[in-house]
């Protein structure tokens, strides 16, 4: 229970960060606890009680255990794959922005509004 | 003031969601609790099961043969046999970031030096780790199938080597061409395997090849194939983001 | 009807197109092309919708992607749309040809997607592609502000879409749509608000659409058209189908959205009336017409709905592509500084004019087909407040149509016209392409709003709900 509780506390606290930071990397940052979040509370909705890892083993070798739910970890897999993909982007248009402007301060930015 | 008004909506937030997740009182439809949970309510029965398109008995670990899909780690038979259309978009995500990176920090680029001149055991020894690095690379991705893991940590691991290349030594750029071509090469094979199953198969990205007995190394009909062609578009993009990242312009 | 293919085509092009860069443009050209043609001939050969399983597995386990003659319009609105646009921006491409042929793929999947997690994977195709796309004026602060918020809305749609897979257990559109059945529970009303409002911040509904401003103020013909075209009608023919086919929205949350749509629309439109510059009013006038669609839908108007998003797109492509490109030649696109304009260029002044009177609504021109469906839909459903806002924005739209008219078409001292004749004398050659291609479709405005409608009316009569009980496999 307690998992979800801070699942979705660090998805607020990424919200927050969005909203109050002005600074760029900052906001990066942020959107990563707010998708890590994310993620955390995703695979928490699979569990089921006293079941064994989906994998069939020597150990674990048939069906007819109790085993937890694949789906929610397939989901999280493209998740956190493209959460890679935005941040790459992201941290490269800083980067451009440093350039262009010297800063990273969105508010110092001035120029076209 | 910003950061007032920020807490407050980011409580208010928190209260609509803490409110209609645990505590409602609506008993029609309730959300399950944290562990409570009945795969029989679940899509995801039929999924350990193997028994999508018609029921075939209860499935063991170096026994059963033939089945719908042949892998023992079932999530990676959700990944890339029930569900790979998503996996074919993921795959996608990574290209376009990668190809959006190299476009926004283009033009001809040589290598940034490190901020300490690296030693000869930094070097040497780098070498060495990145050896290993590869081949455990390469053995997760081809084991995606069998143990947990798969083509996107493989290619992950593979890409973290490259960095290690990267990092110890500063002169070592890695070439271009051939990663793009790899990474070209890998993703127009995965698209070919899909149309193929058109043709063979009857549907996009069926499964046409036979699937063998679960927990061998060669079962699961496409789906070894189709991880290491991720693990090395994933590998070969990755490293191709770092190098855009390593690099600065020509002046 | 294979529509795997109309995704799969286009994104094999791109990765192709990646190891030999210097064919791009032929594979994008190419790729358009068989999209175009495919989607037409399914068209023509159109009988029943049908349901295509991706990988020959059984529709809530597999993901399936759903054919009826809903999305079949769509896409094919959406094709024509790309291809046009692609055609007469063909210079600005550059290098980015490998960006296009993905993000059409995207559209493509959001439009025929039948499966909830799959519609977020395209979604984040398309906008990550599309955050490439706008940094093309090497704008960046927009592009990022577009990029935090695209994505913190990605992710809130993708917790709405996990409590609805704890709730019941599907991810299928199909599949849920018959779970929820008719009655509406309150435990949807939370996931319910989160995936609207992920939605709403690409069909750019009001309170989130800051990004537009910056984004397309200064756009070129092809990265706005993109935007103002072809995204809106993916977003917003997907939005349609979730409204109507597949959640039932409680009473609260249908008064809720109608209140942030019609804000949309008159505060848009007040804003379009209050700017000098061509395209800031353009863009405006687009957020607006987003939320009259999205007032159709929820009142259950769906061929009316996707009539005005049809003539809303295909009048935005020319008249933006034609103020881009007087932007990029004369260096303002400020209507008082460009007077008198259309009176050395008729050919894509007439264009202009012809699109600019339909996304009003005069008769004789397709908008006027368009809104008249729309009101007497909305007056048969009793409803009176909402015909009488479309009218008075429809006024505010004709006035400041009419002002920009007016202005470019009478010369007025001639300072004006002497700065620009010699700036475009050598330049003629290159409008032929736009001012012919606009008057085709000033031309095909006009008859759509002569010819009757009864022959796509068969498109709307099933859709997917109606093959429900015999392609789902028992759970």
């Amino acid at each position: 229970m307690m998992i979800q509780y801070i699942a979705i506390l660090l998805m607020l606290v990424g919200i927050y960060g969005l909203l109050s930071q002005r600074n760029v990397i900052k906001m990066i940052v942020s959107l990563n606890i707010f998708e890590i979040g994310l993620n955390v509370f995703i695979i928490s909705i699979g569990y089921v009680k006293d079941g064994v890892a989906p994998i069939l083993t020597s150990v674990n070798n048939s069906s007819s255990l109790m085993f937890v739910d694949p789906l929610p970890h397939a989901l999280v897999l493209t998740a956190i794959v493209i959460g890679v993909g935005v941040t790459a982007l992201a941290l490269a248009l800083a980067r451009k922005m440093h350039k262009k402007y010297g800063t990273y301060e969105l508010d110092e930015m001035g120029g076209e509004a | 003031m910003k950061q007032v008004i920020s807490i407050i909506l980011v409580l208010l937030i928190g209260v609509l969601i803490f409110g209609a997740l645990y505590f409602s009182s609506d008993e029609s439809l309730k959300f399950n609790e944290y562990g409570k949970v009945n795969l029989a309510d679940r899509v995801s029965e039929k999924y350990i099961d193997k028994s999508v398109n018609g029921g075939s008995g209860v499935v063991e670990y170096q026994k059963s043969e033939g089945l719908e899909s042949g892998s023992a780690n079932y999530v990676t038979s959700i990944i890339v046999n029930y569900r790979s259309f998503d996996t074919l978009g993921e795959v996608t995500v990574l290209f376009i970031s990668a190809f959006g990176v190299a476009l926004l920090l283009g033009g001809k680029r040589k290598r940034q030096k490190n901020m300490f001149e690296p030693n000869f055991i930094l070097k040497h020894g780098a070498r060495l780790v990145f050896g290993l690095m590869v081949i455990f690379g390469v053995y997760m991705f081809s084991h995606g199938h069998l143990t947990p893991g798969g083509g996107f940590p493989g290619g992950s691991i593979i890409a973290a080597s490259i960095l290690l290349l990267y990092m110890a030594d500063n002169e070592f750029r890695a070439k271009m061409k051939s990663l793009k071509a790899t990474e070209g090469i890998a993703g127009s094979l995965y698209v070919i395997i899909g149309l193929l199953a058109v043709v063979l198969g009857g549907y996009f990205l069926a499964n046409f090849l036979p699937t063998g007995i679960v927990g061998d190394l060669l079962s699961g009909g496409v789906i070894p194939i189709v991880y290491i062609l991720i693990g090395l578009k994933v590998g070969s993009e990755l490293s191709g983001i770092i190098d855009s990242f390593v690099t600065k312009e020509v002046e | 009807m294979n529509p795997a293919l109309l995704i799969a085509v286009p994104l094999l092009a791109a990765f192709i197109a990646v190891m030999v860069m210097k064919i791009d443009k032929v594979l994008l050209s190419l790729a358009v092309l068989f999209n175009l043609v495919y989607t037409v001939y399914n068209a023509i050969i159109y009988t029943n919708p049908i349901i295509y399983t991706i990988g020959n597995f059984k529709p809530p386990f597999g993901i399936s992607l759903v054919v009826d003659g809903y999305s079949l319009v769509g896409v094919i609105l959406l094709n024509v749309v790309f291809a046009l646009m692609v055609f007469l921006s063909f210079k600005l491409i550059g290098k980015y040809a490998v960006v296009l042929l993905v993000s059409l793929a995207a559209l493509n999947g959001i439009i025929l997607t039948g499966d909830l997690f799959n519609l977020f994977v395209f979604m984040e195709i398309g906008a990550i592609a599309a955050y490439i796309m706008t940094s093309m004026d090497k704008g960046y602060k927009h592009t990022f502000n577009y990029l935090v918020l695209g994505t913190l809305a990605s992710g809130l749609y993708l917790f709405g879409i996990v409590i609805i897979y704890n709730l019941f257990g599907t991810l299928n559109i199909i599949d849920l749509s018959e779970s929820i059945g008719n009655t509406v529970y309150a435990a949807m009303a939370l996931p319910l608000i989160f995936i609207f409002v992920g939605l709403s911040v690409e069909a750019k509904l009001l309170p989130f659409s800051g990004w537009v401003k910056g984004v397309l103020k200064k756009a070129n013909g092809l990265v706005g058209t993109l935007i103002i075209s072809a995204y809106a009608t993916a977003m917003l023919v997907m939005f349609g189908r979730l409204i109507n086919s597949i959640f039932i929205l409680s009473d609260g949350l249908k008064i809720g959205l109608t209140i942030i749509a019609v804000l949309t629309l008159t505060l848009a439109e007040a804003a379009a009336f209050s700017k000098k510059n061509l395209r800031e009013i353009l863009l405006f006038s687009s957020i607006a017409q987003s939320g009259l669609v999205v007032v159709l839908f929820l009142n259950g108007l769906i061929l009316p709905a996707v009539l005005v998003l049809a003539n809303n797109v295909i009048s935005k492509v020319v008249l933006f592509t034609v103020s881009a490109k007087m932007a990029e030649n004369t260096g303002s696109d400020n209507i008082y500084d460009l007077k008198g304009i259309f009176a050395s260029y008729r050919c894509f002044g007439i264009g202009f004019t012809v699109a600019a009177m339909s996304m009003v609504g005069l008769p004789f021109f397709f908008g006027f087909v368009a809104k008249a469906n729309a009101l007497i839909g909305l007056l048969q459903g009793g409803n009176i407040w909402l015909p009488i806002v479309i009218l008075l924005v429809s006024v505010v739209e004709g006035v400041y149509f009419m002002r920009i008219l007016t202005n470019l078409w009478n010369p007025g001292e001639e300072g004006e016209l002497a700065k620009l004749k010699d700036v475009n004398d050598f330049k003629m050659k290159k409008f032929v392409k736009l001012g012919i291609v606009s008057l085709i479709i000033g031309l095909i405005i006009i008859a759509a709003g002569i010819l009757p409608l009864q022959n796509i009316q068969k498109y709307f009569d099933a859709d997917f709900l109606s093959i429900l009980s015999n392609s789902i496999g028992g759970a």
